[in-house]
């Protein structure tokens, strides 16, 4: 038994490296067999299976963003043999090595906006408690004015209206949820919406839209294909209930009329909350949903 | 050696102050550090696009790689949990306390891997870059061989040598856990 959790643990410990091929053939081969004979083990290998969004991207080979934007933090804590296979890495590495730059320039930036922040509250704060304590000596003063005894009063203070109430937004204007160009191969990524480009030969475009999280019972989202000249060639609608997941989504697909090639050219596929604004009537839901919308581009065979 | 900028571009301040607010939504439920870290991340992340491309809507691009950035913590604390939690016997029993700073800094070193051997094969044997490369980014070896005139198999084993090298070199220094062999110092 002893030796059994032993083996799971032994297998469990070379996910990372097994999942990136940088395990020798006879541990490769260990893992492979127990992952196949052992549910458990397959289960927790899962999430180890799953792309991060950088390894989509492509940046498999080079330091992690996670590690790069807190790097002198990270650099710290790690032992030195550790530290100095990174830096090799770094030292050779102009994209990673400017990004760790940028990244140690806005940390600075971003303390110092903290600091500031804190005197201010501070000064704010100070400047606060003296002018409480001024009304505070001219009401007793006038209290004490009114009161030919000099006994403390109450006065009952009327509810005041509240003059510089901040207005809420407009909620006439519709607004688009328009976002990402993200090209990645023959693969668009992104945000609300995007720009594709869709060369000769395409003969459809499909759109996967995977479950946005927390959207709530109103969000409706549109999405439109519009092709060279704003000629519109497919649109959809996703309720909640498909933006969650709990229904599959309907089948998206941009296509032409007739069945032949879509005309080559950018194609702007944009999500556009739908959804009535039951505060605002007549105008439109505002939500800031992080979307991730794919795109396949997929040139037809000859 | 390029002069660091003491001021950043306010731009970019601009586009932190708004990565902070997309981390702020109800989804995300991030703690304030969490929040800064992603919101950083994403920063960077939307920095060395712009150096490939600049972007038409920074603000929209930037909000879905802040999402996607939170997905990758979520994803990241999974693995953590099966992966130190399961495997740390003190801490079968124990409330989840969620990861400790040097789990989080282990799994970081681990998820850098690659960018390690990438490193390590510049420094030691330059000759099997091409095979990383091909390995990592391309996902095939049929390139690769053709460039070399030479038959996949025979790319294959050469790639297993360069990996096995940079394996045997990671014990020599102490660094076997990356391989799942023995446990992390520090």
């Amino acid at each position: 038994m002893v030796e059994q959790e032993s083996m799971h643990e032994t297998i469990r410990a070379r996910f990372p490296a097994y999942r990136i091929g940088l395990l020798d053939a006879a541990s490769t081969q260990e893992v492979r067999a127990h992952l196949r004979a052992c549910a458990d083990c397959g289960a927790a290998f899962a999430p180890f299976a799953e792309l991060s969004s950088e390894e989509e991207d492509g940046r498999l080979g080079h330091v992690p963003l996670a590690l790069l934007a807190r790097w002198d933090l990270a650099a710290a804590g790690l032992p030195p043999a550790e530290r100095a296979l990174l830096e090799a890495h770094l030292s050779g590495c102009v994209p990673c090595t400017e990004g760790m730059e940028f990244s140690r320039r806005m940390r600075a930036t971003a303390r110092r906006t903290r600091w500031r922040g804190r005197l201010g509250l501070a000064a704010g704060g100070a400047a606060a408690l003296v002018a409480t304590l001024l009304v505070m000596m001219r009401d007793t003063s006038m209290r004490r004015e009114a009161a030919p005894d000099g006994s403390p009063s109450v006065h009952a203070q009327a509810p005041t209206t509240p003059e510089g109430a901040v207005a809420p937004p407009s909620a006439t204007s519709r607004p688009q949820l328009r976002a990402a160009i993200v090209q990645l191969g023959n693969v668009t990524r992104g945000g609300a919406g995007q720009i594709v480009r869709v060369p000769a030969g395409t003969t459809h475009l499909p759109l996967r839209v995977p479950p946005l999280l927390g959207v709530g019972p109103t969000a409706r989202i549109r999405i439109d294909v519009r092709g060279p000249g704003g000629a519109a060639f497919g649109h959809a609608n996703l309720d909640h209930r498909s933006l969650f997941g709990e229904t599959p989504p309907p089948a998206l697909e941009a296509s032409a009329p007739d069945g032949g090639a879509l005309p080559a050219g950018h194609y702007d596929v944009s999500a556009v909350s739908d959804a009535p604004d039951p505060a605002a009537p007549g105008g439109f839901e505002h939500a800031d949903y992080g979307f991730d919308l794919e795109v396949r581009v997929e040139p037809a065979t000859p | 050696m390029n002069e660091i900028k003491e001021q950043p571009d306010p731009a970019w301040a601009g586009l932190l102050a708004f990565a902070r607010r997309v981390l702020s939504g109800p989804a995300y439920d991030l703690a304030p550090a969490d929040r800064e870290d992603l919101a950083q991340e994403a920063l960077l992340d939307l920095f060395i696009r712009t150096r490939a491309e600049a972007p038409r809507n920074p603000e929209g691009l930037l909000r879905t790689i802040a999402h996607r950035k939170a997905l990758d913590l979520f994803r990241t604390r999974k693995r953590w949990s099966l992966l130190v939690d399961g495997l740390d016997p003190e801490r079968h029993d124990a409330p989840d306390s969620g990861p400790r700073p040097e789990d989080v800094l282990r799994l970081r070193v681990l998820d850098a891997l690659p960018a390690i051997a990438e490193g390590w094969f510049r420094a030691h044997n330059a000759d099997c870059l091409p095979h990383l490369h091909s390995y990592f980014l391309d996902g095939g070896w049929r390139d690769l061989a053709e460039a070399r005139d030479a038959r996949v198999n025979t790319v294959i084993k050469q790639w297993e040598r360069c990996r096995d090298a940079f394996a045997r070199d990671l014990r020599a220094r102490g660094l076997a856990w990356m391989l799942g062999e023995g446990r992390r110092d520090g």
